[in-house]
């Protein structure tokens, strides 16, 4: 047999490559945590929580509430993995509920960790859900860790190949893997997460990066409902819910709209004042901060100290409506994938097709602003979304009393070929971050 | 016979080829050649205080917006300083050139303007606001 002396070259070169050109990756083992090509690809969110869906709420309080006793919850053989690392926490499903209940109170019992300003109140109801967690994943990173490598997948990929465009990250329900969107999985992007991060705790999605707009009802009086209009410093936004800590009258806003603290106003009333820094998680050039002495990002989130009295209602309906509802209180937990929620905000008033696609993820906008925490949700687009304006609106659930739970505050919008997804900041990052609490009604 | 058949077809296929290579060449330099970002300049037109609990170092500068809302990390602007005047510059805006890939950071625009945050070196106190371009004095709106 006789070679053809063009095919001959042909081979040369291409062994001259495989062997001179690549070298690492001839040098990369196969359990390289550092070698790229490990790196999986996903397509699709996965399935929603179900019936998991109480159990995944309690097991990220846990963590958030315990982030170095705890790793990452997922979803895994019809139970909710809450990896236990801390004898502490592997006290909370063995025995009866009473034995239960003192295990939660020794936790509850330790210093607050950084970047939680307090704890939530443990219920008979969490204690029975407790016991339906398996906690024996040990080798689990912490929840910290995990928050910490969702930050750095945006952080480190934005800073090495900015023209790959990733614009979203969050943590698999699933998988606990740090899920990266990207528009073009560059060699140098997927080398910066296989190294960054470790390619078995990472997976790409490839996906065009929509439109991205932040958002921003017409005279509101005290006392103040939450959807309605507020001015600020950089222009019309809308407030989310009423807030109060001691005998101070607070409304909720997304940070954005007071990104340096100061005065806000409805059309008639001078509502009231922000102060910077500590009471709002936004830098116009950075996007999330922390809010002064904290280390978890809050999202897009800030409050109001009023002037005046402040009412646990919110508005619903139309534009130019003044219906309201009375607001019950915070969602049972972490408003999560698969929940249907609606929003309120003063440009684009009440909207009720939402469905959670992710939470706690990173969102990239196009001024490379980066939104941390925050939740998305979805609809296929018929012609209504938030709009701008309806920023520091508020994501809420309706009870069937007409009542209605608070879920979160808007932060701004991504629009695609026949979607749109509002970006809002889950209420429990208001509630860990900033003083005080929610006003019911 | 054959030869003259073949010819003409061999002559409509080298034409079509070096149609598809220029028009690559065209894209090439077409996506090289397009600025990923545009810069445009706006002269502020008056400043405005935060207020209560605002950064005493920071002042919002206003100018004229014909758009419903904006983003305003796609802006910036800058003044010198001295002891009795703050001399704004232009306000800067980079912003997408082709908004397929672009999205907005913003919030509604108030009274036709975008309000863009200049921080300066230390609170305003009594000092005059100025436009640099032709040193016409900014009013300082209170919010």
């Amino acid at each position: 047999m006789t070679i053809h002396p063009l095919h001959r070259i042909v081979a040369y070169g291409a062994a001259l490559i495989i062997f001179a050109g690549f070298p690492t990756m001839a040098q990369a083992s196969p359990s390289d945590p550092a070698d790229p090509s490990r790196i999986q690809y996903v397509s699709d969110d996965g399935p929603g929580l179900g019936e998991l869906t109480a159990a995944y709420q309690l097991s990220l309080r846990l963590a958030e509430e315990n982030p170095n006793d705890f790793g990452y919850p997922t979803v895994r053989g019809g139970r909710v993995n809450l990896p236990a690392l801390t004898e502490a926490a592997k006290k909370l499903t063995s025995g009866d509920a009473g034995e239960r209940a003192r295990a939660k109170a020794a936790l509850d019992a330790r210093p607050l960790p950084r970047g939680i300003a307090k704890r939530t109140e443990t219920t008979p109801d969490d204690l029975e859900v407790m016991k339906t967690l398996d906690l024996s994943a040990s080798n689990s990173r912490t929840f910290r860790r995990a928050e910490e490598q969702k930050n750095a997948a945006i952080d480190l990929t934005l800073a090495a190949d900015p023209d790959a465009k990733p614009w979203m990250s969050y943590i698999d329900e699933h998988s606990g893997k740090v899920i990266v969107h990207v528009e073009t999985p560059t060699p140098r992007l997927m080398a910066t997460l296989a190294k960054g991060i470790g390619a078995d705790s990472v997976a790409v999605r490839v996906q065009p990066k929509p439109q991205i707009d932040h958002v921003s009802r017409p005279s509101d009086t005290p006392p103040f409902y939450g959807g309605a209009r507020i001015y600020t410093p950089v222009g019309s936004c809308s407030d989310a819910f009423s807030w109060h800590s001691g005998s101070t009258q607070m409304m909720l806003t997304a940070g954005h709209c007071v990104p340096n603290g100061g005065s806000v106003s409805t059309l008639d009333y001078s509502m009231g004042s922000v102060n910077r820094s500590s009471e709002e998680s936004w830098d116009t050039n950075a996007g999330t901060v922390f809010m002064t002495g904290q280390s978890t990002f809050r999202g897009d989130v800030a409050v109001i100290r009023s002037s005046y009295s402040t009412a646990g209602r919110m508005f619903r309906g139309g534009t130019s409506s003044t219906s309201s509802a009375r607001v019950a209180g915070m969602a049972s937990g972490r408003t999560t994938s698969g929940m249907k929620v609606c929003s309120s905000g003063a440009s684009s008033g009440e909207i009720c097709v939402w469905t959670v696609t992710h939470d706690r993820t990173l969102v990239v906008y196009s001024d490379l602003t980066i939104a941390r925490n925050v939740t998305n949700t979805v609809e296929r687009w018929d012609g209504r979304c938030v709009i701008p304006g309806d920023s520091g609106g508020a994501m809420f659930g309706v009870n069937s009393d007409g009542s209605v739970n608070a879920h979160g505050v808007i932060s701004g919008r991504m629009t695609g070929p026949g979607w749109c997804q509002v970006i809002f900041t889950d209420i429990y990052d208001a509630y860990y971050g900033l003083p005080g609490y929610l006003t019911t009604g | 016979m054959s030869g003259a058949i073949r010819r003409p077809r061999r002559r409509w296929h080298t034409a079509l080829a070096l149609l598809i290579v220029a028009g690559l060449i065209a894209s090439v330099a077409y996506v090289l050649l397009t600025p990923l970002r545009r810069t445009d300049y706006l002269q502020p037109t008056a400043a405005r205080t935060l207020g209560e609990g605002g950064d005493p170092n920071v002042l919002m500068i206003l100018s004229p917006w014909d758009q419903r809302d904006y983003c305003p990390g796609e802006f910036s602007v800058g003044a010198a300083e001295t002891d009795t005047v703050v001399s704004v510059s232009a306000i800067r805006r980079v912003s997408a050139a082709v908004p397929l890939f672009g999205g907005c950071a913003g919030a509604e625009a108030l009274h036709g303007q975008v309000a863009v945050e200049l921080r300066l070196g230390q609170p305003l106190g009594s000092r005059t606001v100025v436009r640099a371009e032709d040193g016409s004095p900014l009013p300082v709106l209170e919010p």
